[in-house]
């Protein structure tokens, strides 16, 4: 069962064209859809925080926000449970976008130190921001492998740390003019 | 707007890409739309496998999972004194 509301739209600082926000909670489900005001895809992402249900389990508590179309977002993870995961979500819609690429991205396991990489159109990396988000796919090695590092590598590069075990990865690179 | 499916070294798909332009990689397959049910499907001969190689789970016992049977075993290691076993 999952409950998604909005707290707010509009407004926000000349770089900020919409800002929604709420509060989830997800507990048996492995799954929620979260209806919001419509926005712009290419110029829009989604950010989340989640206070663990406390199985020390990433199947758990690792979990993927994903912009799915203009009027909703879906929160995933590996396996229901019936422990409760509150989730805050942000949708940020910008002005003065250049440029919004995004992916899902299988991170393998792998020693801490060491990274997946993927390829992106050129940005320029003093102008943009990664956001991203997770969720395991083949077992659990503790909440340790729910710390995991997004960044924008290069201008053609973005990099995802790799964990203690495989996870399933949503990126998100926004380039500002 | 361009799609992307990525392969890793076994030609598996490990990643859908949408990228705001091209990029040229010999692990990057141009694919049509943002496509998840690409993910883990083999390309070869320019075409995609039917089965899916998901990643096998390769977690050894957590740290937690051991502290709790640590734990488990000196109760009852107490157990047994007290009651004198």
């Amino acid at each position: 069962m999952g409950i998604g509301y909005l707290t707010g739209q509009g407004g926000g600082g000349s770089n900020i064209k919409s800002f929604q926000t709420g509060a989830a909670v997800i507990t048996n489900l492995n799954t929620l859809d979260i209806a919001i005001s419509a926005i712009d895809t290419s110029k829009s992402v989604i950010r989340i925080w989640v206070k663990p249900a406390g199985s020390n389990n990433t199947d758990y508590e690792a979990i993927m926000a994903k912009i799915t179309s203009s009027t909703q977002i879906n929160l995933s993870r590996k396996t229901a449970y019936a422990g409760v995961n509150y989730i805050q979500w942000e949708v940020i819609e910008f002005n003065n976008v250049k440029s919004k690429q995004s992916g899902d991205l299988t991170v393998p396991f792998g020693t801490a130190g060491t990274f997946q990489t993927t390829a992106i159109s050129s940005v320029d990396v003093n102008k943009s921001l990664i956001f991203g988000s997770f969720k395991a796919i083949a077992g659990d090695t503790g909440i340790a492998s729910a710390l995991n590092i997004f960044k924008i590598s290069s201008a053609t590069e973005v990099s995802i740390s790799k964990a203690g075990q495989s996870y399933s990865a949503h990126w998100q690179v926004i380039e500002f003019k | 707007m361009k799609f992307y499916a990525q392969l890793n070294e076994n030609n598996i798909c490990i990643g859908i890409s949408q990228l705001s332009g091209e990029v040229i990689k010999d692990n990057m397959i141009e694919i049509q739309s943002f496509d998840n049910d690409k993910l883990w499907r083999k390309y070869e001969n320019k075409a995609w496998s039917t089965e899916k190689f998901e990643p096998q789970s390769t977690a050894p016992i957590s740290e937690f999972e051991q502290l709790k049977a640590e734990q488990q075993e000196l109760s009852d290691t107490v157990a047994e004194i007290l009651l004198g076993v």
